[in-house]
């Protein structure tokens, strides 16, 4: 942490790129064709898929964004977590078991499909990169940023070497590797971020240091004599909430590398349960990391220390440091290479085939199995070294850029791909406009404020306040949900092959014309919908601006 | 229609408390600033669970317990109605 270098925590580093390696290897004997490849042969139980999911899902922002964003907008925070947990169980009821068995390999062969359209799906392949590329570049940067700080490697090395590693397992494993990888790296963060965070909290004196995720209640008193404002919820609009929880849910179920691992799962009663097991262990690494928050707080407060603003990404190495041992120090470092690596690795997954299936074959169609397979191979190789030379200048925040991931996500491929789902009225024209009019909507007004870094009440005088910019979600994602189902309604139906895999996605054996047709789901949408829009706008007299 | 009608008000029922959990919660504490805190400007917690003020503890085990056992009984139920659903016709 000072500059030279430190020895346990290179060890550790080592021992987690070698054992990704090797499991990559590994991952490489099992496959042989190319459904192994893209998807695993669909053969993983829900165990196996919802621990690689825990692993996809927490990346290097568990490790280093969440408890900075804490440490800046405490409540705030912690409730745009639980709305990430709670996303999982969105998708749960809503996406994954009829995914499943819609037996495509990714989202954007679902849209191709379900919306009788190769455009559509081209297009979905184009929205992937862009939300891919957001969430991939701060999760290489963050690798670069352990390599710095507590290896004492210019973080330029770590970019290049935790790139090339990721890269030179997804592409030797594919999909068998990536699983498995992501199941070791799984159970290693989840330790290296727990045990530590107990051994902190001991040492402040916390009576409940073995359970952290409730364990702090006691130091909860002497928190709020401090920073009393540590847990107040009103310092944003009521909408505030409603936007994260619409980000998160339906941009969960936007985001093709965490639907892609749904395609890898046994049968539906899979992907339900490893859904389960996802949320669950999700939810305990949040919960912890909201300790962790709480923690570096009172560290400061109690104990007088100043950590400035610039530091906040690296609360949890600083406090590990300060209050613990070289060793859980070095734990800590496994724990965030594993994350980050897990995420990377995921993400190069869905690129490269993403380009390869639903790209280059749709452009080039009857191409050989054994022909798309080498060409995945070198593309994934490809979109990594691309990947890894983007990173070397990311992106200022790495958890703001995935928020506007998630945001970007939700609007143009989580919509279509629910209504997709549960309305067999939802047709190609809808879906278009629900994409390009959500892509639009939200990826502009991320333009506006991270590129052009304008003021987010440039759009709107709503978007006042801490992360005022989210509200854009409340309209974003409504309005895609309601344009969607209004330009349906005006356009022909769909084909009745289009209509039949509604009936087949739900499991039944045989079709039925009056099921997911009804009239009620697309009035309730469009009533919510504009509900949502105007709360945006509304209630200022209750909650002053 | 009936096995229709029971998987589509499951996913709605399910859909709703994971929103109400996960998401919603924190506006009822926003809009029911009064009812949890008291007055400005030196706003304080009403009560409180374990040492938590009480809309935060509800916030941490409603978003991490709540929605994992709404999850689990939904796939649990699922399970079962899927039974009923691989018979098809008039289910």
């Amino acid at each position: 942490m000072n500059g030279g270098l430190f020895g346990p925590g290179i060890v550790m580093a080592v021992v987690v790129l070698a054992v990704s390696i090797i499991i990559g290897i590994w991952g490489r004997r099992l496959t042989r064709n190319l459904a192994d490849y893209y998807i695993a042969g669909r053969s993983v139980d829900a165990l196996n898929n919802g621990l690689a999911m825990v692993s996809l899902s927490l990346s290097l922002t568990t490790f280093l964004g969440l408890t900075a964003l804490i440490w800046f907008g405490f409540y705030l925070a912690i409730a745009i977590y639980a709305a990430f947990t709670a996303a999982f169980l969105v998708m749960l009821v809503l996406a994954a078991p009829y995914l499943r068995r819609h037996k495509t390999f990714t989202s954007m062969d679902f849209i191709g499909e379900r919306f009788y359209s190769p455009t559509l799906r081209i297009i979905a392949v184009a929205v992937m990169l862009v939300v891919s590329t957001l969430y991939m570049i701060g999760n290489i940067k963050g690798v670069g940023l352990i390599f710095e700080l507590l290896l004492g490697i210019p973080g330029i090395w770590g970019v290049l070497i935790g790139g090339m590693v990721v890269t030179l397992y997804v592409t030797i494993g594919g999909m068998y590797g990536v699983t498995y990888n992501q199941t070791f790296q799984s159970i290693v963060l989840t330790f290296a971020f727990i045990v530590p965070l107990m051994a902190i909290l001991r040492q402040l004196g916390v009576a409940g240091w073995w359970f952290p995720p409730l364990g702090y209640g006691v130091a909860v008193p002497d928190m709020i004599r401090m920073t009393p404002h540590f847990f107040f919820p009103f310092v944003v609009h009521p909408s505030w909430y409603i936007a994260v929880f619409l980000g998160s849910a339906f941009g969960i179920i936007g985001l093709p590398h965490f639907v892609m691992r749904y395609f890898t799962v046994r049968d539906a009663r899979d992907a339900r349960w490893s859904t389960v097991v996802c949320a669950f262990l999700v939810g305990l690494v949040n919960t912890s990391a909201y300790a962790m928050g709480f923690a570096g707080v009172y560290y400061v407060a109690t104990r007088g220390v100043q950590i400035a603003p610039v530091d906040a990404d690296k609360l949890v190495f600083i406090l590990t440091e300060a209050l613990t041992n070289n060793w859980l120090l070095a734990f800590t470092v496994a724990g965030a290479l594993a994350a980050a690596l897990s995420t990377i690795a995921g993400l190069l997954m869905i690129m490269g085939t993403g380009l390869v299936h639903d790209l280059y074959a749709v452009v080039r169609p009857g191409l050989s199995d054994d022909r798309k397979l080498t060409l995945s191979i070198w593309t994934m190789f490809g979109v990594g070294v691309v990947s890894t030379l983007l990173s070397i200048r990311p992106p200022e925040y790495i958890l703001v850029t995935i928020m506007w991931a998630f945001g970007i996500a939700a609007a143009s491929l989580g919509v279509p791909i629910v209504l997709g789902i549960w309305w067999k009225r939802a047709t190609r024209e809808g879906a278009a406009f629900a994409m390009i009019l959500g892509f639009l909507t939200s990826f502009i007004p991320y333009i506006i404020v991270e590129v052009l870094r304008m003021p987010a009440t440039i759009m709107s005088p709503f978007f006042y306040g801490p992360l005022g910019w989210v509200k854009l979600m409340a309209w974003s994602v409504p309005l895609s949900f309601a344009g969607m189902v209004v330009v349906s309604w005006l356009t022909p139906a769909p084909p009745l092959a289009a209509r039949q895999q509604v009936d087949a996605m739900h499991g039944w054996p045989d079709y039925r014309e009056e099921r997911y047709q009804g009239k009620a789901l697309p009035i309730l949408v469009v009533v919510f919908s504009a509900l949502i829009m105007w709360s945006v706008t509304t209630l200022y007299g209750v909650f002053p601006k | 229609m009936r096995t229709y009608r029971k998987e589509s008000w499951l996913t709605l029922i399910c859909f709703l408390l994971i929103m109400l959990f996960g998401g919603i919660l924190s506006v009822f504490f926003v809009l029911g600033k009064d009812l949890f805190f008291g007055p400005g400007p030196a706003f304080a917690a009403r009560s409180h669970v374990l040492g938590f003020p009480t809309h935060y503890f509800l916030l941490l085990v409603l978003g991490w317990f709540g929605v994992t056992a709404v999850g689990a009984a939904y796939a649990l139920y699922m399970d079962r109605l899927e039974k009923e659903i691989e018979k098809g016709g008039a289910a």
